[in-house]
């Protein structure tokens, strides 16, 4: 009996060793020359859809345009999951050359020395940086080391339903957090909400830097919103939702920001804050005009920037580096950005996006983009330190106990906040 | 001199042993052995995941969680939801293994045992996103049936008081129909002749399901109930998928946890630690199930 267990018990792991032959001789993932002698490099993004078909667009033209690079761009799901499987294929060696990566997500890589410095190129080359729209390219350095160009960047706006805002007779979109209040209960009627927006840190964190906080303090040891910049943004919400003029989407992180898009375009939100990433989104399906205004403000006007850039990632030979250099070099040329921009809703990431001829005809033909590109001088100065994350989490979680649990202050919640985001820095 | 000779053969015996269960072995060693030595030791260490320096920092990542206040609730969750999994989940499994197997109408029978079961092949990842959709506070098809009924809206998983209930009725949905199974073919090992006694004594119905049925099917009971708990343990899918361990951590699980220390923040010695203490946990529930298993398992 014992035997025939054994026997069986050998034969299939001879099996499954044989199967994990099968699979394990493929091709090497990282980088490979090709039969024609070009090299070949990987480059991982987080693009599905549309816009992932435009990308692979861009990179087919990428390859047509030379005959020396052969680029394979690689599909890695949302941010979060791109970012996980790049940490694990980093530990793995397995890591590809260049990569679409959150912008948040900078520091837990460059802090443990797996980017390129990409300064050495831009010095050989004397390429010309100041070209990058200032507010965007600050997210690309990190320890004094230039280390992603920008890409795929968006900013927070509010977006407001055109049709609605004529039945009630109010012109242009809420400047102020009084006129967002006012609007939203003027909008607000036979099951219609004046404003909707995600329980989430990106919006909550928007209202709290119009409030004139930042995310850190100089020193970097806690928040730097431990006051009525913190607590107001709160206290506008409760406020609106106890007045019935606010929605609450319902879901977490991208889900939350996904019902609160589909609510705006069935016409159940009259004003919702999303990505600026989402505009061409949102006008192909509502049915109805779409404005966009800037999120509106207390004291002053900022913006955490959002988006991702692209990276290069160490562990390759210099000829691989150099290759993926030619590319972000591809991907972020005027006219490359102004086709993503068109395609996608994303920032132009270059100012000479906006002398050429197909931007001016974008702007033209929608001009909420015209709004989208005046408010990128506002983007803030980022910290990505590897804390961010965890810092982004705790932020998200603390408004939600605020707004959803009774008995939990602003000033409980933001406390908490400081205090929790202290203990990380210990 | 005899004494010699059978040492010979047996180590023999033993050489053939070795060889023939080496693969397997080899094969535990590196899938298992190895990844639980390292978990352990990795615990000890603070640094990212790709970070080139480790530093040694002893048992502070264990300092971190015991103190942690989310690792307290999350802890707690994990427990809530494996009692409300596994109570509901056998339960409704017997009450319907039970129908099943007393009904006489065979193609209804296999009709409804193939609705109950199919969900358990379904993907996880695909039932939580319909469920998503199904559960959605204003739009959902849920609440559309709730107000037509003239009934207030139910929040589901858009409130931290209901949000853990909300899922556990979607697991159950989903693994009830492989419970149902197991329970009935528990049910078919009970011998006729027991119910023919309770018969001739005119015993009630309710009767002969607390007193006959349920102890004659208790060691399987016992037994679904462990694996069961154990599963639940580890739940991951549906949390990542479907709340992302919100809202404000009600649904946070204690593989949710981990993961978001090892592959969100970049600190994986907290999330070793965390690991390791998941590690004991279900080693008392796997320690549990073989006492359960030896003891009152008997078989026929």
């Amino acid at each position: 009996m014992k035997r025939k267990v054994l026997l069986g018990l050998v034969t299939a792991m001879s099996l499954f060793m044989l199967s994990g032959c099968g699979s394990g001789s493929g091709e090497d993932s990282s980088s490979a020359e090709t039969a024609d002698g070009r090299i070949e490099i990987e480059f991982w993004h987080c693009m599905g859809a549309s816009n992932g078909e435009l990308i692979q667009e861009l990179t087919d033209a990428f390859n047509e345009s030379q005959d020396e690079i052969y680029v394979k761009a690689v599909h890695q799901g949302s941010y979060t999951e791109a970012s996980t499987k790049m940490q694990a294929a980093l530990s793995a060696g397995e890591a590809p050359v260049v990569a679409q990566m959150e912008i948040g997500s900078l520091g837990v890589f460059a802090d443990s020395g797996q980017l390129v410095d990409l300064q050495k190129y831009v010095d050989a080359e004397e390429f010309d940086l100041d070209d990058f729209m200032p507010g965007l390219l600050d997210a690309s350095y990190y320890d004094g080391k230039l280390i992603a160009l920008p890409h795929s960047r968006s900013l927070p706006v509010l977006y407001y339903n055109k049709d609605l805002f004529a039945q009630a007779g109010i012109e242009n979109p809420p400047e102020t957090w009084d006129e967002l209040k006012a609007d939203a209960e003027a909008l607000t009627k036979d099951g219609v909400y004046g404003y909707s927006c995600p329980l989430d840190q990106w919006y909550y964190t928007s209202l709290m830097m119009n409030a004139g906080g930042t995310i850190y303090n100089e020193d970097e040891t806690s928040i730097g919103f431990n006051d009525e910049s913190g607590t107001g943004p709160l206290y506008l919400w409760k406020d609106m939702i106890d007045a019935g003029t606010m929605n609450v989407p319902s879901g977490q992180d991208y889900n939350s920001s996904e019902a609160c898009r589909n609510i705006f375009a069935a016409g159940t939100a009259a004003m919702i804050m999303q990505s600026s990433a989402q505009l061409k989104g949102l006008e192909e399906t509502c049915d109805f005009e779409v404005g966009v205004g800037a999120i509106p403000m207390l004291t002053d006007r900022a913006y955490p920037a959002g988006g991702s850039n692209l990276m290069m990632f160490a562990g390759h030979s210099e000829e691989e580096e150099a290759a993926g250099w030619e590319f972000l070099k591809f991907m972020t040329n005027t006219e490359n950005s102004i086709t993503w921009a068109n395609g996608t809703g994303y920032l132009p990431v270059r100012q000479s996006c906006t002398e050429q001829d197909a931007y001016k005809q974008m702007v033209e033909e929608d001009p909420n983009l015209q709004v989208i590109t005046d408010n990128v001088q506002y983007c803030a100065e980022a910290t990505f330190i590897p804390e961010y994350a965890e810092t982004k989490d705790i932020i998200a979680n603390e408004i939600q106990k605020c707004i959803l649990e009774d008995n939990y202050t602003p000033e409980q919640a933001v406390q908490s906040m400081a205090d929790r985001v202290a203990e990380l820095f210990q | 001199m005899k004494k010699k000779e059978r040492s010979a053969s047996e180590k023999r015996d033993r050489l053939l042993g070795i060889v023939t269960a080496s693969p397997a072995a080899i094969l535990l060693c590196v899938f298992t052995v190895y990844p639980v030595i390292y978990l352990i030791y990795r615990s000890l260490f603070s640094g990212s995941l790709i970070s080139t320096e480790k530093e040694f920092v002893g048992i502070d990542n264990y300092k971190e969680i015991l103190f942690d206040e989310t690792f307290h609730k999350v802890l707690m969750n994990t427990i809530i939801y494996t009692v409300l999994f596994v109570g509901l989940t056998m339960v409704l499994a017997i009450i319907i293994a039970v129908w099943l197997n007393g009904s006489r109408q065979k193609k209804l029978n296999n009709m409804v045992e193939a609705c109950i079961f199919t969900p358990h092949v379904i993907s996880m990842v695909s039932v939580s996103i319909v469920f998503l959709w199904l559960m959605e506070p204003d739009t959902g098809f849920f609440n559309m049936v709730l107000t037509s009924l003239g009934l207030d809206k139910f929040p589901f998983l858009s409130s931290p008081s209901t949000a853990m209930i909300s899922l556990v009725l979607v697991m159950v949905w989903k693994s009830v129909g492989y419970y149902v199974l197991l329970v009935m073919a528990a049910l078919q090992t009970v011998p006729v002749s027991i119910y023919e006694a309770a018969e001739l004594d005119n015993t009630p119905k309710i009767r002969t399901f607390f007193k006959i049925t349920l102890p004659m099917i208790s060691p399987t009971i016992l037994f679904t109930c462990v694996v069961a708990s154990i599963a639940s343990f580890r739940i991951f899918d549906a949390v990542n998928v479907m709340t992302q361990g919100g809202p404000v951590d009600s649904t946070n699980t204690l593989v949710y946890y981990i993961y978001a220390y090892a592959f969100r923040y970049g600190n994986p010695g907290v999330a070793c630690a965390a690991g390791v203490v998941l590690l004991v946990l279900v080693c008392i529930m796997t320690y549990v199930q073989f006492g359960v298993s030896r003891n009152k398992v008997h078989y026929q």
